[in-house]
Formats: C-alpha cells, sequence, structure tokens
C-alpha cells in the first residue's frame, strides 16, 4: 500500500514536491518563529529578573506599600540560613535601598543608593557582571582603601562627570533622622541594560550604607534566586512558611511574577498569540495538501473506478488517498523539521543581530535589550509542529479519499460525467 | 464725570448692604500689596545673626537640634548646625546659585538639585524648599485679603494664589495677621482643597521697630503627633556679616568651629 501510495506521488513530482516544500516550510517556519518569540520572552524575564527583582523578593509589608527607608527589618544570619536552605533557592542576598544626593565638583544628582553585599550580590544578580569600567566592589576591604567605595550606574557617572577613581560626596537622610555623609572613591561604572539603574543607582557595601542609614544589621529586601528548572511557586510557598515562622515585624514574599504582573501578563500573551500564528500556519498549509490531494484525486477518477471494477474496495481505495496525504505531510514535517531544527540551532548557537533588520537595540518597560538575541531551542519546539502537521495531513486526506471512494463505476469510466 | 458719580452710588449700595448684614461695620481692608511687604520682610534685614533650637518629633524619632544662622541681603543664607556632637558642622548654604549642603566629614559642597528640592530638610518637617523659596510672595502668588472671624477675633485673611506655571507645589497658602500690624499668626498650605500642614507663628519679640514671632510650629496635617518647633534664642538684625561667610571656604570657617 505504502509502495503503491509513494509510486502514486511520484507519477506528478512537481506537484507533489512542491505541496512537500510548501509544508516543510512551513514546519521549518513555525519552529524558528517559536525559537525566536522564547528568545524574547526569556530574555525580556531574564533581564527583568536578573538585574534587580530576582525571582522572589522578601521584605516588610510595610515596605512593600511603602519603599521608605524606615521600613527596613532585621536581616539576621539566622534568618538568610533558614531561607537559603528553603528548597529549590540558590541565592539570598540582602539589600538595603534608600535614595541619597551624590555630588562630584559643583554637580549634584539624587540616586538610589543600593547596600549590597559584593560577592553575594554576584551571584544574585547580573550586576558584577555588567561593570563595563574599573571593577566591582570588592567583598573586603581591601589594605590601605581610604574612602568607601562606590559602583554607579552608567548614565548616573555621566551626569556627575565622573570616571573611575574619582571621589564623590554621599548625603543620606539616616534612619534616626539624622543626616549622613561621606566621601567615596568610584571604583566601577555598570551598564545594566535596565534604564532606572542606569540612570539612578549607586552600589556600596552593606555594611557601608547601613553605617550612614543607620541600619546595622537590617536589610530592606532580600533578593531569592532559585536553582533553574525548579518551579517558583513552588519555592515561594516554601519560603512563606519560613519567614511566617519568624519573629519581628510581618514579612512578605513575592515573585517576580507578583512585582511585575505586567510583564508577567505580557508574555503570557505573547505565548498565547503564538496560537493564532500557528493556526493560521497550518490552515494553509493544509489548504496547499488538500488542493494537491484534490486535483490529484480527480485527475485520476478514472484509474480509481477501474481499480474498483477490478475488485478493490472503495476502503482500501481511501486508506490509499489518505496514505498518500500522510506520506506527502511527513516528509515535508521530516525537512521542516531539519530546516527549522538547523536554522534555529545556528541562531541559538551564533545568535540573531536584529540590526540587520533595521533595530538598534530596543527598550521595553525600562529594560533595554541588546540587538543580538540568542534563539531557544527545545525537543518539543521542533517535535510539536512537525507531529501537528502530519495529523492536519490525514485530515487533508479525508476528503478526496471519501470522494474517490464514491464515484460511479460506469460513468467515469465510459467518461459520461 | 458722570461715571465717577455712578461708581460713588454703587459702592454705596454695596456698602449698604454689607452695613444691614454685619452687626458690627468691618473697617476697610488695607492694600495688599502693604500686607504682603509686611509678610515678605517679616524676617527680613540687611543682614542677620541668629541662633535657635529645633524641636522635630516624628513617629520614628525625636531630636533637637541646636542651629546658628547668618543672612545677609536678600539672597545669602547660612544655617549650621552646633548640636547634637554627631551632627556639629553639617550645614545649608543659600546663595545666588542655589541651594547648597555643607558634608562635614567629606568636608565638601554638595549642590541640592531642584528635584529634591521637596524633600524634608534635615529630618524635619520644612522642605528644602522652604529654604529656598524667594521671599517674595508676589512673584509666584496672586494674593488676596479678606477679614475672617476666629475665636471672636476678627483677623486680616491673605490667600496666596499660585500663579499659572509658577513652580509652586501648595495649591494655596492662607496667612491670618494680626489686623494691627500684620504679624502673621497661622499659615495653612493646601493640597487640592485639604489643609497639609500648618505653620503657627508665637511668642512675639519687638525687634527693629516691629513685632516678631520667635517661635514656629510646623504641623502636618496626616501625620498625628508629628511636629517641628522652631525657637529663637537670639536674633539680632543689622550686624555685620562678612560676605565671604557664604562661599565654601567661609562657611567651613564657621561650621568647624
Amino acid at each position: 500500500m505504502i509502495r503503491l501510495a509513494l509510486r502514486n506521488l511520484a507519477r506528478n513530482r512537481w506537484r507533489s514536491g512542491l505541496t512537500l516544500g510548501g509544508v516543510a516550510v512551513a514546519v521549518a517556519m513555525l519552529i524558528w518563529s517559536d525559537g525566536l518569540m522564547e528568545a524574547f520572552l526569556v530574555t525580556m524575564t531574564e533581564s527583568a529578573t536578573a538585574m534587580q527583582l530576582g525571582d522572589l523578593r522578601i521584605e516588610s509589608e510595610a515596605h512593600a506599600h511603602d519603599s521608605s527607608v524606615y521600613n527596613a527589618f532585621t536581616a539576621s544570619p539566622a534568618l538568610l540560613e533558614s531561607v537559603r536552605r528553603v528548597p529549590g533557592v540558590r541565592t539570598v542576598a540582602p539589600r538595603l535601598l534608600t535614595f541619597g544626593l551624590l555630588g562630584h565638583k559643583t554637580r549634584s544628582q539624587g540616586a538610589l543608593v543600593l547596600g549590597v553585599d559584593p560577592a553575594i550580590e554576584a551571584q544574585a544578580s547580573d550586576v558584577a557582571k555588567s561593570v563595563v569600567a574599573g571593577t566591582w566592589l570588592s567583598p573586603r576591604v581591601t589594605a590601605g582603601e581610604r574612602e568607601r567605595q562606590v559602583v554607579l550606574g552608567q548614565d548616573l557617572a555621566s551626569l556627575l562627570a565622573v570616571k573611575v577613581g574619582d571621589d564623590l560626596v554621599v548625603m543620606l537622610q539616616a534612619a534616626d533622622g539624622t543626616m549622613g555623609d561621606d566621601r567615596l572613591r568610584l571604583v566601577g561604572i555598570a551598564r545594566t541594560g535596565t534604564s532606572d539603574l542606569d540612570r539612578q543607582a549607586a552600589w556600596m557595601r552593606l555594611g557601608d550604607v547601613a553605617y550612614l542609614a543607620a541600619l546595622e544589621g537590617q536589610a530592606h529586601e532580600l533578593v531569592v534566586r532559585s536553582e533553574r528548572g525548579v518551579a517558583l511557586d513552588h519555592v515561594a510557598t516554601g519560603i512563606r512558611a519560613v519567614i511566617a515562622a519568624g519573629a519581628g515585624p510581618k514579612l512578605v514574599a513575592r515573585t517576580w511574577k507578583q512585582l511585575v504582573p505586567d510583564l508577567h501578563q505580557m508574555i503570557e500573551l505573547s505565548r498565547n498569540s503564538m496560537i493564532v500564528l500557528y493556526a493560521i500556519v497550518y490552515f494553509i498549509a493544509a489548504l496547499g495538501i488538500l488542493n494537491a490531494q484534490r486535483m490529484s484525486a480527480l485527475e485520476r477518477k478514472r484509474e480509481f473506478a477501474v481499480m474498483m471494477s477490478v475488485g478493490v474496495t472503495p476502503a482500501r481505495l481511501g486508506t490509499l488517498v489518505i496514505v498518500e496525504s500522510v506520506l506527502l505531510a511527513s516528509m515535508g514535517a521530516v525537512l521542516g523539521a531539519l530546516l527549522g531544527w538547523g536554522l534555529s540551532a545556528y541562531h541559538a548557537h551564533a545568535g540573531l543581530d536584529l540590526a540587520a533588520l533595521g533595530s538598534q537595540g530596543f527598550t521595553f518597560a525600562g529594560i533595554s535589550f541588546h540587538s543580538r538575541i540568542y534563539f531557544v531551542l527545545r525537543p518539543g519546539m521542533v517535535v510539536l509542529p512537525a507531529v501537528a502537521v502530519l495529523g492536519v495531513g490525514a485530515l487533508c486526506g479525508l476528503w478526496p479519499a471519501l470522494a474517490s471512494s464514491r464515484i460511479k463505476l460506469a460513468s467515469t469510466i465510459s467518461g459520461r460525467l | 464725570m458722570k461715571l465717577a458719580w455712578l461708581f460713588v452710588v454703587l459702592a454705596g449700595t454695596f456698602g449698604g448692604a454689607r452695613h444691614v448684614c454685619a452687626a458690627e461695620p468691618p473697617p476697610r481692608l488695607p492694600e495688599v500689596k502693604q500686607v504682603v511687604d509686611r509678610l515678605n520682610d517679616l524676617y527680613r534685614a540687611d543682614s542677620s545673626h541668629a541662633r535657635m533650637t529645633m524641636k522635630v518629633v516624628t513617629e520614628r524619632y525625636r531630636r533637637e537640634l541646636t542651629l546658628e544662622a547668618w543672612t545677609r541681603g536678600k539672597d545669602d543664607a547660612l544655617v549650621v548646625v552646633r548640636a547634637p556632637a554627631r551632627e556639629a558642622g553639617a550645614a545649608t548654604l543659600r546663595s545666588e546659585e542655589g541651594l547648597w549642603t555643607y558634608a562635614p566629614r567629606a568636608d565638601q559642597l554638595v549642590r541640592i538639585p531642584s528635584s529634591l528640592l521637596s524633600d524634608d530638610w534635615m529630618g524635619s518637617h520644612f522642605t528644602n524648599d522652604d529654604l529656598m523659596r524667594e521671599t517674595d510672595f508676589l512673584k509666584d502668588y496672586d494674593a488676596s485679603l479678606a477679614w475672617h472671624e476666629e475665636g471672636g477675633q476678627r483677623l486680616l485673611q491673605v490667600t496666596l494664589a499660585p500663579k499659572p506655571k509658577a513652580p509652586v507645589v501648595w495649591s494655596r497658602v492662607v496667612f491670618l495677621l494680626d489686623p494691627g500690624d500684620y504679624m502673621p499668626l497661622r499659615a495653612d498650605y493646601f493640597d487640592g482643597a485639604k489643609i497639609v500642614r500648618t505653620l503657627s507663628y508665637a511668642d512675639p519679640h519687638p525687634l527693629a521697630g516691629r513685632r516678631i514671632p520667635f517661635t514656629m510650629v510646623m504641623v502636618p496635617t496626616d501625620k498625628p503627633g508629628e511636629s517641628t518647633r522652631v525657637e529663637y534664642q537670639d536674633l539680632k538684625f543689622g550686624v555685620k556679616v562678612d560676605p565671604s561667610l557664604f562661599t565654601q571656604r567661609g562657611l567651613r570657617r564657621v561650621a568647624k568651629r
């Protein structure tokens, strides 16, 4: 039966070839665009979480409503350790956040001063990696270091007209109402890609900010990064159980999806819009197969009538037509899967430069994307479109098959239609 | 001539109507400019030197600062913190070039950018803007006068409405003055139709031929129990003030003392 079907397909090579090609291109396009979309969404999620948000944030309930300097909580080593022990948790980074005034010569700017543990922060966020000039904060106070270290966002540094090695003054209001001030040494400049951070952020050591803001032993937030591939909601449940057991002010833990619901919704929406694209592409591929099979069945009407008159049952004849279209679709699917997988794999490795499409990097929701993005490729993304096209092929064979099995023998053979 | 006569008749008609309503005829309202000038010049002199205390009570902390201040002309002003020791030497300088804050530990002047003008000053309920603002109300506001009855007393009410595009955060500021010498008793600051903070003046002392309130209390309406109280211990007008005081070097000299 399959050999017969193959021979039938081979009889009109042009038509079969074109249909097969159409199916292959459709499948390849689906795989490739899915890879592109996932790349976008993953980049977006990572940009949002990697620099600032983290996967999950623990803060006092008061700070969740009003991010004032006063709403800190005691971040005891015991609390940090118990959160770190929750299964799925990779890193827990304490941070102090306060607004301050930075000055250099006659220039001054308001800044978001972030007190971080240099070593932990380097694991919890990409800030340390995003330093483009100088270095990240050194974990320990180095010998001969007189000024406290600071790393500035790139735009803030240019607004203040400072370069690595320059001295700055910081003034900030401490939690006890006094004014804290000190001299700082600019050790590094970071380009995070998040416009708010680039324009406002000044990273200092946790201890230095705690001293200036009179918040020793305290934190405004604990940023949690989870292990890759772990269900975040699961981790969140574990963490909530741990922080509920602790004493002190009520703490809340929120995932990035809760912190920036807009971004989360947009990502979900994009995923759903892919389904519409799928439907359109399958529909077009289906029309192609249907057209080809219908035409070939019509042309062979007489042949089919002869076959039936020598004893081929209508059911067998119908099955033959379906097998033909499934074969056509499966060959197209395999070819398309290979093509799509190959292209996506290339872009996953080398990245796709969107600059070629006329975009010099872009900003969305305060997160700027680099113009080169790297594709995401999972087996399911290749297999699913290929299998779906097989189903579409089988469906498209149905109508010509039914029509063929119902032809009237005498009038068809005699040519009196 | 005829027109003028008409005005007299009209004025008489409306004036007469008022007479009927009020039991006691309210005196004529004074000139707006005369009243506002008095407000503008309340603490002003060619130069001044003052010592004062500032008591801040908030939900979270309570602090008392001893301050020393100098002014010269219309623009130059310098306030230095004298106590407590931890903050002594911190200073705020107002000059033609804007508002500056002196970081004593870093020994450097830092300009306060306009984006931070609405931030509080030294942890008090006064803002940087309160220190910076031009003392000429008529530049940013349109003023109108009215009589106001309070506690059986007739007070003069000055309503200051910001001029279009004036860089002012309040939607309205209403002063209540003693009708005798126009000394302010209270100022209500409005955001929309709501009073957000009230500044009360008390403890008048005679100085330079006028009465000057030596105590000011700022109370934010939305934070019950909080307040900032400034009391002058000593205020002298017309003292000799060295112009170089209002520079980084001069400031450093007095701040480090």
